[in-house]
């Protein structure tokens, strides 16, 4: 796990660090027109010209506008995106070059509210996150190779959406994108086509399906109508052709219609790309909620292998993430994805001897406490 | 040639069974039995003529009304989901139906 | 953190839904099938059914299973009928692609006298009894008139093999026409591989010919069924399959039995001599009622009954032999299963609807005369030219697909209005048989509570959905037969 963010010491600023986003880099990179702020470790030589530095070491000369590094970023490196507050003092991880997943937050706003949500939705006005979103996109070194668009919901905001993303066609057209959604905007004709329109060469959209019918899934996503807008929109989505994985979320409440839900999938949307199906992350409502959708994956491999089972006979292409090894059913390894973003995953001390480590993701930091009983080191 | 059994009798109240589900339902006991309709002024008089000779005419009775139960219901079924049934028929085949993924390919 | 208070909930008030287009049967005193427009279908006891018909049913999961499987709805809701429709069209997709099977019978003539065959001619001196050039010209000619973008070419006899030249003629005249019109050719010789040599086995691996011969199973049953001068067609059948297999590659011969009376007690065997052959399909057929004189009630006289006794023994024979890991597949059950899992059309001509009948399936005979079906064919071997449409020589392609030859038993037997069909909770799995009852019963559509075909299919049907709901390894091995 690492840290994401941190308190900064400013040194020598003259007025307000702007613009907000800047991409780190080696003093062997020459200054750009782009915000370049120069990595400077202890004893490395200072190459001026650069708008900012970030000082690791205890450096008593900086050669411009600098920022003092807490311990809890020593992992920045360069071709890494950060956001700097006005006043220097935090620095937030944007983007991590080494990272397998990047995902750029687009909204706290959301119209369903999940039982399990991992990002409670807020409802204020965060329009600047969009703004922050192309920023971060121009600045992205080439070697990005993906970026998730998550939110809240970012369909709330079509505008500003359609606008992001035509930013990436025209600036990162290599970039495969991942956008998070409930799908319901999709629903509108009009809205899908826009979207479509964009012309982007490689972008899926994720759209949690928590049930076969209306009545536990609106009750799942505490949003009446949202099953039947949802489905609407992949079905508009993949009218246009467009990318769509349906992503189930695996908790007390979706484990005893999963099959069910595997065939309503085979039956009805076989056209999907990917079928998606995650562990429960124990944070944000999922905790207060914890009662109503809190299940040991350990207890529910038999209903995970039926689905997987009937989705692949199906041809559907199925994705188990989220995982760990030592819970999942053997047989369905070869389907399991390392997947927990790595600022959030961790390993326990008893992983230390599991064989398999390394092909395991681990768990979620994120979900404190609230693990399987039955996580165990795999000894060959 | 005719069987030697003595036909049996049904009747059905006008007010609460439909002459279609009642037709429908000799059809299908034809194997067993053939049947005469006959209609009265508040009834429907059916006669059952056994096919086989040692047939027991209550169970023909019996074979007989459970069959019109079950076409009453598949009348009343019909009539409820028709303008559903003419809806999907013709959302399958109109060319702008609101969604059109094409033929999923399997 | 506040939560908002739970404002949405799951369950359906009383009478808080309406049906959709469903039909039912029984299958048991207290279990009833019910299916929806697309063949998806739940079990229901009695009171559940009429609880459900009536509103006031209280098993909030039941209901569940029921809107998930489009059986109801909330009154208002349109996302079901939209995908009723979907799946509906999907189901009918292939409907504009007629024909894409065409039976070139290129000579009567044969070596065997197998009991059952009612078109056969002794003499294998070439006779009058072969398809001339000119007449299979016409037969292509009417062949790639059809919309279908994929022809399958099937050789037939008699035995084709003793007109070799005229099938190797075929072939390359249809590839030579093929290049203006693009759809995708597959050539199939049907025959009893007694003939088989180099040469033929040279040619169909050059050619790209497929082979589909008779295996009845073992050599006692197949040889009793097949006369042949030396008493050998078991043994040349076999070694022509293994010779195929060698030579050309598993999967380029498949094997059909006819089923006899002499079958019928010995589904193990029958299958077991395929599985001892490498062959991985085996499709248990029904007693064909065409060589028989079967005015008799329905045709039932060859005995239903114990025909599916027979399939099921052989179903679950072959449903343990998978357990074990010898992966055999079941024909018609794999068609069937096609049908109740998916909204694919398996494209069978024997059960669909509209019937198969020059649709599906288009038979030249050797002397031009166009049949609706083989099965039209062998009728007028027994002077029954109901099914004959015309002749390559003098009918064009109008002639025959718009006749009243073709169109009167297409619309009567059509299930969506046949009596008892159009109700029937297992018509998205069935089809129409015309040939079947008109020569059992004397008209198109049937008395179906008398039919054997309709008895023999819903046995069938019966037998695959206990087998499904019974046992999750059954269900399974159905589902991946489906996806075939």
């Amino acid at each position: 796990m690492i840290k994401l963010s941190g308190r900064a010491k400013p040194i020598g600023l003259s007025g307000l660090v702007d613009p907000g986003v800047w991409r780190v880099c080696q003093a062997s990179e020459t200054p750009a027109q782009h915000p370049l702020a120069c990595l400077v470790r202890d004893g490395d030589d200072h190459v001026p010209g650069y708008g900012l530095y970030l000082m690791q070491g205890p450096d008593a000369a900086v050669p411009g506008p600098a920022l003092q590094l807490p311990t809890d970023l020593a992992h920045l490196a360069a071709g890494d995106v950060i956001g700097v507050a006005p006043d220097g003092r935090r620095i937030t991880v944007l983007w991590k070059q080494a990272a397998t997943h990047n995902s750029v937050l687009l909204t706290e706003q959301c119209d369903n509210y999940c039982l399990m949500c991992s990002q409670p939705p807020k409802n204020r006005d965060d329009a600047w996150l969009f703004d922050r979103a192309k920023q971060i996109v121009s600045l992205l070194p080439s070697s990005a190779r993906s970026l998730g668009l998550t939110g809240g919901e970012p369909t709330l905001h079509a505008d500003a959406l359609i606008d992001l993303l035509e930013h990436c066609r025209d600036t990162t057209p290599w970039l495969q994108l991942h956008l998070l959604s409930n799908g319901r905007r999709f629903a509108d004709g009009e809205f899908a086509s826009r979207y479509a329109q964009v012309g982007l060469a490689d972008i899926m959209v994720g759209i949690p399906v928590y049930a076969p019918e209306a009545g536990l899934h609106d009750f799942i996503v505490q949003a009446q109508g949202a099953f039947d807008e949802t489905i609407r929109g992949i079905l508009n989505l993949a009218s246009l052709g467009q990318c769509v994985e349906i992503r189930i979320v695996v908790q007390l409440r979706t484990v005893p219609v999963l099959t069910d839900l595997a065939l309503f999938i085979a039956r009805n949307l076989p056209f999907v790309d990917q079928v998606a199906l995650m562990g429960l992350e124990m944070t944000g409502l999922a905790r207060p909620n914890s009662a109503e959708v809190w299940i040991d994956p350990a207890t529910y491999q038999r209903e995970l292998l039926e689905a997987t089972q009937i989705l692949v006979t199906a041809g559907v292409a199925t994705r188990i993430y989220n995982h760990q090894l030592c819970v999942l059913d053997e047989r369905l390894w070869p389907y399991a994805v390392r997947s927990i973003s790595d600022w959030k995953n961790d390993y326990l001390d008893i992983c230390q001897q599991c064989s398999v480590r390394d092909a395991c993701g681990g768990v979620f930091t994120t979900s404190g406490n609230r693990l399987s009983q039955h996580l165990r080191p795999i000894l060959t | 040639m005719t069987a030697d059994v003595e036909p049996a009798t049904i009747t059905f109240d006008r007010a609460t069974v439909e002459l279609d589900a009642v037709q429908r339902a000799a059809y299908a006991v034809a194997a067993t039995m053939t049947v005469d309709i006959r209609v009265s002024a508040n009834e429907y008089v059916c006669t059952l003529f056994p096919r086989d000779a040692g047939a027991d005419l209550h169970d023909l009775q019996h074979q007989m009304r459970s069959e019109v139960i079950d076409q009453t219901l598949r009348v009343r079924i019909g009539q409820q989901t028709e303008p559903l049934r003419n809806l999907i028929f013709a959302l399958a085949f109109s060319q702008t139906g609101l969604a059109d993924p094409g033929a999923p390919e399997s | 953190m506040t939560l908002r208070p739970a404002r949405v909930t799951t369950d359906l008030p009383p009478a808080g839904w309406q049906l959709l287009p469903l039909r039912f049967h029984r299958l048991d005193p207290d279990s009833i099938l019910v299916t929806n427009l697309v063949g998806e279908h739940a079990f229901l006891t009695e009171s559940q059914f009429l609880s459900v018909l009536d509103g006031t049913c209280t098993n909030q999961r039941l209901l569940a299973e029921l809107r998930a499987k489009h059986l109801i709805q909330v009154p208002g809701e349109r996302l079901p009928a939209e995908l009723l429709a979907i799946k509906l069209r999907t189901r009918l997709r292939r409907l504009p692609d007629s024909t894409g099977l065409h039976m070139f019978v290129v000579t009567l003539r044969c070596e065997h006298t197998c009991r059952y065959c009612q078109v056969s001619r002794q003499s294998t001196a070439k006779s009058d009894y072969d398809m001339s050039e000119e007449t299979a010209r016409g037969a292509l000619d009417l062949a790639f008139r059809s919309p279908s973008p994929h022809l399958k070419l099937e050789f037939q006899g008699g035995e084709p093999l003793l007109n070799l030249p005229l099938v190797r003629w075929i072939v390359a005249e249809a590839k030579r026409m093929n290049k203006v019109h693009g759809k995708q050719l597959a050539f199939v010789i049907a025959t009893n591989l007694a003939l088989l040599d180099d040469d033929v086995i040279e040619f169909c691996g050059q050619e790209d010919v497929y082979l589909s011969t008779s295996l009845d199973g073992p050599a006692d049953l197949h040889n009793g069924n097949r006369r042949r001068p030396g008493q050998d067609s078991w043994e040349r059948t076999v070694s022509g399959i293994r010779t195929v297999q060698q030579t050309l590659g598993p999967d380029r011969v498949s094997a059909l039995m006819t089923t006899t009376e002499a079958s019928l007690d010995r589904p193990q065997d029958i299958i077991n001599s395929y599985a001892e052959l490498g062959l991985r399909h085996v499709f248990l057929r029904p007693i064909s009622p065409y060589g028989f004189a079967l005015r008799r009630r329905g045709g039932a006289g060859y005995g239903v009954q114990r025909w599916l006794t027979f399939y099921e023994a052989g179903l679950d024979h072959i449903i343990d032999l998978n357990r074990q890991g010898v992966p055999m597949v079941e024909a018609y059950t794999a068609i069937v299963a096609k049908k109740m899992f998916t909204n694919d059309d398996p494209g069978y001509v024997d059960l669909t609807s509209p019937a198969g009948i020059g649709l599906g399936a288009l038979v030249y005979n050797y002397d031009g005369d166009v049949y609706a079906s083989d099965e039209g064919r062998m009728l007028a071997e027994m002077n029954d030219h109901t099914f004959r449409l015309g002749n390559v020589h003098h009918s064009s392609y109008q002639d025959i697909m718009l006749s009243d030859q073709l169109l009167q038993p297409l619309q009567e037997s059509f299930t969506l209005s046949a009596p008892m069909c159009s109700t029937c909770a297992f018509e998205p799995y069935c089809g129409a048989d015309p040939v079947f009852h008109h020569t059992t019963m004397g008209d198109f559509a049937g008395q179906k509570t008398m039919s054997a075909f309709c008895q023999r299919n819903m046995g069938v049907f019966t037998a695959v959905l206990r087998r499904a709901r019974e046992d999750d390894f059954t269900r399974d091995l159905f589902f991946r037969w489906a996806q075939q």
